[in-house]
């Protein structure tokens, strides 16, 4: 019986330790995340502050100037926009704003 | 245990042996004498072992359940004591979101947020307000005696303030000092502030913000719902020893960053923009001055200077004022300011009498030999140059817009009458707003042809009479450009657009491409061999009008004898205009600098707007009328 008794109080008593260091493992994962979340805030606020440095270091100005005394010789990039087709759609003739009764034909 | 226990002392051998371990067959045999172990004890041992073990695990089991009714206690319902306790430890903290970001049409940004430190003095553990004031001064640049004079002069107080905003350098001084840092009685804190890193380019049409962070001005104003941040808050629980443990569950709220807003402005076009209004002024010793790019396709806003410009940047003297020179140039005059249009209305009028039918461009018009004529009603009329044999004489209709004859758009706006000419006029949108969402927008003047003298009907064809905003003007123009499709102007980019929402920007048809393209066609002569022969160009086809406006004396009545607004709007290449220029000088002086009349749009904004077409179009990579290599010699030699 003692045996049994003593089995069953180590039982416990591994479980107990288990769950306490469990409990503390959680703790402690609790608190490596909240370290990490500060440090995801501090890592925003220094990306603000790259974009913001960057964006001064890159005005057009300065860009220009740089290009100039490095002799680049720089293509044009259009924008994808750029050869989209322009919303030039023959409208309603009722839309002819200013002289409706002399509506030309259709080209 | 029905059997009973065998008799120890007895030497019978039992009939059952209890099996015991013990070996007795063998000691049997032997002849020794057996033994017996003693059941009876070991059964009494055994149920003082189970009966203190019951006991054990009674009082274990009594012990648990007192805990875990302590632990709910604790949970469900703690003493005041210990809830005190428990509430001081999470330290609420407001989680910082952004506002967004105003961003040009190539995602260059224009107006950001970004972190600084405030320097502050706790007066109440400063240990040695002396020594503390020479450190601090002396380590980090402020006036020591200063300091001392705040620690003395608000005593009392936890809380002064040092500097409101750190310059990156001091703040880098602070933190790399060990010194500093563990001076009692000085900190910083983060704050967020609104970064302009383009100083003042399109300063007018960002706007600024104010101390609380809500928008004031322009884009900043407009957008304030889409670009505010809701920021969020978080809790963190600390030891006794104020470290910090972890995030507390209550009291956490997820910040959103404030949303970035795409503007359609394009930076290197508005530098271009900005490089030639400001050069053209000076020059010609005007007072202000805009200059609009526009994609008459989208209606899109690619440029838009103002001169005198306004940097967002410095928009605070040191006393934190806003000063009355930036109320005044904070303005975004674009929008804010009307002119009389001059002769950039007659196209607009031409074309629409092309229209309509009231004339065609072969019809030969008298516009008499000394350039004056007296109309059936009203003043005399007279064209730019006037006098005995300086008259255009009987020249073409298309022959009055090359040479911008008041004197022909007179005679054939008595032919469409009042009604006719308030409708065309009206069709171009002057007297309302453009739909730009610029904020400050006016809606010009433009009288109700109930209101109007026959004097009206030979005037407005010349644009007196009527006054409009720089962008309505260039907005009308578009529509030439465009194909005789009128747009509304926007400032926000089209870019992510469907077509659908490109085509709802669509105000109506003004003209039909036939007669769009003819009258292009026209103001190219404009450019090559009439008024705005200084725009001309040897990379791009440019079609433009130029304007000249007498100034309204406002004190004294009537008009300044001395005093024009000078404008001219063009639009390249001819066959298919990617872009419209207008450039607006005011209150350009009547005098001799480079040329026999400087106050003349043609003379005073041509040249500028040509030179922006060019660099603007070869910067979109808009091919040239000439082969490559003779075009980029050309642009070399004119922007070394």
């Amino acid at each position: 019986m003692l045996p049994k008794l003593f089995f069953t109080i180590a039982s416990i008593a591994v479980i107990g330790g288990a769950l306490l260091g469990m409990h503390q493992h959680r703790l402690q994962t609790l608190h490596a995340m909240a370290d990490l979340h500060v440090q995801m805030d501090a890592d925003r606020k220094a990306t603000w502050d790259a974009q913001a440095k960057i964006a001064e270091g890159t005005h057009p100005v300065a860009l220009q100037e740089a290009v100039q005394r490095i002799g680049l010789d720089l293509e044009a990039l259009p924008t994808p926009d750029a050869d989209a087709e322009p919303p030039t759609l023959w409208p309603n003739p009722n839309h002819f704003a200013h002289a409706p009764e002399y509506v030309p034909p259709r080209d | 245990m029905t059997d009973p226990p065998p008799d120890p002392v007895s030497t019978e051998p039992s009939a059952v042996v209890p099996d015991t371990g013990v070996d007795t067959d063998r000691a049997d045999r032997r002849g020794r004498k057996r033994v017996v172990p003693d059941t009876e004890a070991i059964e009494r041992s055994s149920r003082r072992v189970l009966r203190v073990g019951r006991l054990a695990m009674i009082a274990v089991t009594v012990v648990l359940l007192a805990l875990l009714g302590r632990v709910y206690q604790l949970q469900s319902s703690p003493s005041p004591r210990i809830a005190a306790l428990v509430e001081s430890q999470p330290s609420t903290r407001e989680l910082n979101a952004r506002r967004g970001s105003l961003v040009d049409r190539r995602q260059r940004v224009l107006a950001t947020t970004r972190v600084a430190h405030l320097l502050f003095i706790d007066p109440d553990i400063v240990e040695n307000p002396n020594t503390f004031s020479e450190i601090v001064g002396h380590s980090l640049g402020y006036d020591p005696a200063w300091i001392e004079q705040q620690l003395f002069k608000r005593r009392g107080s936890r809380y002064i303030v040092i500097d409101k905003q750190m310059p990156p350098e001091t703040y880098e001084l602070y933190r790399s000092s060990p010194e500093l840092r563990s001076l009692r009685g000085l900190s910083s804190h983060p704050i967020l502030v609104r970064d302009y890193p383009k100083q003042q380019l399109a300063g007018q049409l960002v706007g600024f913000i104010g101390h609380e962070g809500n928008g004031l001005d322009v884009r900043e104003r407009a957008y304030n719902d889409r670009l505010a941040p809701d920021p969020g808050q978080h809790a963190f629980v600390y030891d006794r020893g104020r470290n910090r443990l972890w995030l507390a569950n209550q009291d956490y709220k997820l910040q959103a960053d404030g949303k970035p807003i795409r503007l359609s402005i394009d930076l290197n076009l508005q530098t271009i923009a900005e490089e030639e209004l400001a050069a053209t002024v000076e020059k010609f010793e005007g007072e202000s001055g805009q200059l609009i790019v526009m994609d008459p396709r989208t209606g899109e806003i690619l440029a838009l200077a103002n001169y005198p410009f306004f940097n967002p940047a410095r928009l605070r003297n040191e006393q934190g004022q806003i000063t009355e020179a930036t109320k005044n140039t904070q303005r975004n005059r674009a929008v804010t300011y009307v002119l009389e249009p001059g002769s950039i209305i007659k196209p607009l009028v031409w074309s629409a009498s092309i229209e309509a039918g009231f004339a065609t461009p072969d019809e030969m018009i008298d516009t008499t030999d000394d350039g004056m004529y007296r109309p059936e009603r009203g003043p005399m009329l007279k064209d730019s140059s006037y006098g005995p044999g300086k008259g255009h004489g009987v020249v073409s209709y298309e022959e009055v817009l090359v040479q911008s004859s008041n004197i022909g758009m007179a005679v054939v706006a008595a032919r469409m009458g009042m009604d006719a000419l308030h409708k065309i006029l009206d069709s171009y949108g002057f007297g309302r707003v453009t739909g730009s969402q610029l904020p400050g927008e006016v809606r010009g003047m433009f009288r109700p042809v109930s209101r109007w003298s026959y004097t009206d009907l030979t005037r407005m064809p010349m644009g007196h009479g009527i006054a409009v905003t720089p962008l309505q003007a260039i907005r009308a123009f578009a529509a030439l450009a465009n194909d005789g499709v009128l747009i509304n102007p926007t400032i926000e980019t089209a870019a992510e657009q469907t077509d659908e929402e490109r085509r709802t920007n669509i105000t109506a048809r003004v003209l039909s491409p036939r007669v769009a393209q003819h009258v292009r066609e026209v103001l190219g002569r404009v450019v090559t061999e009439g008024t705005g022969r200084r725009a001309q160009s040897d990379l791009y086809n440019l079609f433009g009008k130029t304007g000249t406006a007498e100034l309204p004396d406002l004190e004294n009545g009537g008009y300044h004898k001395n005093l024009y607004s000078s404008s001219f709007i063009a639009g390249a290449p001819i066959d298919q205009p990617r872009l419209v220029v207008g450039c607006f000088v005011h209150r350009t002086p009547k005098r001799h600098v480079g040329g026999p009349y400087p106050h003349n749009g043609g003379v005073v904004r041509g040249p500028a707007v040509k030179r922006v077409m060019e660099r603007s179009l070869t910067y979109l990579g808009v091919p040239t009328k000439q082969p490559e290599n003779e075009a980029n010699d050309a642009i070399a030699q004119r922007h070394p």
